[in-house]
């Protein structure tokens, strides 16, 4: 059932992608990013209960996923994390609350809109830190590198 | 050896290749360390850019006269196509040693290089709306209907995009579009003996519109500490939220006036 929906997801994430203008050998590539993004976001709700924290793992995910096809295919990160959030991103619950103050139920408004806030930012958090964590890979090859480099 | 005009042809590349990135939806940070890292590989010091998304400023010192240019950007889409290509070109610039004029040459195909075509980007459009509504729960059915409005929804979007830059009025006709047919094609299903919760179409269809993207880059950039940018992509956000929500919201309540039902 988690794989089915893991596919789902996987044609989600590509039909974003296309509408970002992803370049065409990337278009695989960042829907699977999504769909593993998306898997680990379901199965940690299940596990954990809490959607802002599920979104962090999920878009961890993504992001480490995203970091590691930038270094296979020599592009910025940003080409697979963008279309890879694209299932987690809170876009309806931001939908959903602003619908709800043009309604005036302003509690429903905002509860939906706060935890959007916090699941937005569980996601940039989460993006930052695999990004970093990227970045700190590649400075310490470079750096074993050079003093191979030095030490011929 | 440099002089005044060589580092007016490196500045102006580097402007030239950060509008186009900007322009294509790229962070902050990737902005100005693209400019900064071609200032700086043809060996220019006291480079200076800050980059926000509605403008580019750069200054920089050269035989101790101070210069500065600002330029202003006007249209923000996500294109990931033109972000790769300005980042392969920043790369290949740095190292290489390539005339002004063949630079700008480049420069300006990849600014007007090819889409999508226009039917694959409407359709995936559906695609992607479609198995958005799926995976939050939405019936198979409701998936479709939400393929087909999504599609409608996309191309709205591009329609009224390409006669007005106002963003405000794009979103709102494209939430009205999605409402419209939201609402037929569920009392369609209705004669038929078919049900389809209205909500899951209007979710899944909504999506191409709905800035989840635009928010979260905003908070990313906040925090990496680009504070400027981040609070200007949020107040963009909001206002898009604002713009589909009231497109919704206005067809929602008309209906709630002709029938009397409930929502």
């Amino acid at each position: 059932m988690i794989f089915l929906t893991g596919f789902y997801a996987f044609l989600c994430t590509i039909g974003f992608a296309i509408l970002f203008n992803i370049p065409k050998q990337n278009i695989v590539p960042s829907g699977l990013a999504g769909a593993l993004g998306w898997v680990v976001y379901t199965s940690a709700q299940n596990v954990l209960d809490s959607i802002v924290f599920s979104a962090f793992l999920g878009a961890f995910v993504v992001g480490i996923v995203g970091e590691i096809f930038a270094r296979i295919y020599k592009e910025p990160g940003t080409i697979f994390v963008v279309p890879g959030i694209i299932p987690l991103v809170p876009g309806y619950g931001l939908y959903y609350a602003m619908l709800k103050s043009v309604e005036n139920d302003y509690d429903a408004a905002i509860q939906a809109g706060l935890e959007t806030f916090l699941v937005a930012i569980a996601i940039a958090s989460a993006i930052i830190a695999s990004t970093s964590i990227g970045r700190m890979i590649k400075s310490g090859l470079r750096v074993r590198q050079l003093k191979k480099q030095s030490l011929k | 050896m440099l002089n005044k005009k060589s580092v007016r042809e490196v500045l102006d590349i580097a402007l030239y290749a950060g509008q186009i990135m900007l322009e294509s939806g790229a962070e902050t940070y990737r902005v100005e360390e693209t400019i900064e890292r071609i200032c700086i590989s043809k060996g220019l010091t006291a480079v200076n850019s800050f980059t926000i998304p509605t403008g580019i400023f750069l200054s920089y010192t050269f035989e101790d006269q101070d210069f500065s240019y600002v330029r202003r950007i006007k249209t923000s889409i996500i294109d990931l196509h033109i972000i790769s290509m300005v980042n392969t070109f920043s790369r290949t610039y740095v190292t290489e040693d390539i005339p002004f004029e063949e630079s700008m040459k480049q420069l300006k195909s990849i600014r007007t290089a090819p889409h999508f075509p226009i039917l694959l980007q409407y359709v995936s459009g559906g695609v992607g709306g479609g198995f958005f509504a799926l995976i939050y729960g939405g019936s198979p059915l409701e998936a479709f209907l939400a393929f087909v409005t999504s599609f409608f929804v996309v191309l709205t979007v591009h329609q009224i995009g390409k006669r007005t830059r106002a963003f405000f009025l794009k979103n709102l006709g494209a939430g009205m579009v999605n409402t419209v047919l939201a609402i037929l094609f569920v009392e369609l299903c209705n004669s038929f003996g078919l049900t389809a919760d209205i909500n899951n179409i209007i979710i899944g269809s909504v999506m191409p519109l709905v800035p989840g993207v635009a928010i979260t880059n905003a908070l990313r950039d906040s925090i990496s500490g680009d504070f400027v940018s981040g609070v200007s992509k949020l107040s963009e956000a909001f206002g898009i939220a604002l713009a589909i929500a009231l497109g919704v919201g206005t067809i929602l309540h008309m209906r709630l006036l002709m029938t009397g039902g409930v929502l």
